[in-house]
């Protein structure tokens, strides 16, 4: 379980962000630039499938938060999907944050 | 610096000194996972032990300072029923604690992970800080 290093691909067709490896510190800035740069700072709506992410911290979770407080209030869905099994399924399950399981 | 002891009855413990750096949360989980596959556990426990130990070493690193040898230690033990983790750091200015927050909160979710996660969680602030987590284990069929 060495440090798996974050990425990730959005798909423009689905709107579908699918995150990857470690959100630790450096893993957590990249993705609140992700999150910003792919809503077009909020502006529209989209899914985040976190199922293949290996290290999923308190640290991500506000990450989602804060993006979540920002889509709300802009009228706009940030949707999580995290699979059955997933660490961070169990995570967002653990911290009350609203997702779907795929 | 790493021991490993076994007691008499079967009580498996490592003990490991890692720098007062981020990086050694990564390491103090590799560590973990290692130790926990040999002990061949459902990789559940390894799941839930690799979170808790996450945020114990994060909070360390945030709230506290090196320890007396500049570094930060991690340890578990394995003993029976039980898997307690512990993070030792040299002190901070504050006892940690779990907050309260809300659903949009930027952070301050860490400890209170850590209290779900586990049976029981403990501060010890006689010697810098040491967090210790204890996560229930499946029991074994007989």
């Amino acid at each position: 379980m060495d440090a798996q290093t974050y990425s990730s691909s959005f798909d423009e067709a689905t709107s579908l962000l699918t995150v990857r490896g470690d959100i630790d510190e450096a893993g957590g800035v990249t993705l609140r630039d992700e999150l910003t740069k792919y809503t077009r700072d909020f502006e529209r709506s989209i899914r985040v499938d976190l199922s293949e992410v290996d290290y999923f911290p308190s640290l991500a979770v506000g990450v989602f938060a804060t993006a979540r407080r920002k889509a709300d209030k802009a009228g706009v869905e940030l949707g999580l999907v995290a699979a059955e099994g997933s660490v961070a399924q169990r995570v967002l399950t653990v911290c009350g944050l609203e997702h779907e399981t795929a | 610096m790493t021991d490993t002891q076994r007691s008499s009855h079967e009580a498996r413990v490592e003990v490991h000194e890692l720098p007062f750096a981020r990086s050694s949360n990564a390491a103090a989980r590799a560590l973990l996972a290692t130790f926990l596959d040999r002990q061949r556990l459902d990789t559940a426990v390894l799941m839930d032990a690799s979170i808790v130990l996450g945020e114990l070493v994060a909070n360390g690193l945030d709230h506290g300072c090196p320890d007396p040898h500049d570094g930060l230690e991690v340890s578990w033990r394995l003993d029976g029923g039980e898997l307690s983790l512990s993070v030792l750091d040299g002190g901070g200015e504050t006892v940690p604690h779990v907050l309260t927050v809300d659903q949009y909160a930027p952070r301050g979710r860490g400890l209170a992970m850590v209290q779900k996660l586990a049976t029981s969680w403990t501060v010890d602030t006689s010697g810098g800080t040491r967090v210790t987590a204890v996560l229930p284990l499946p029991q074994t069929a007989p």
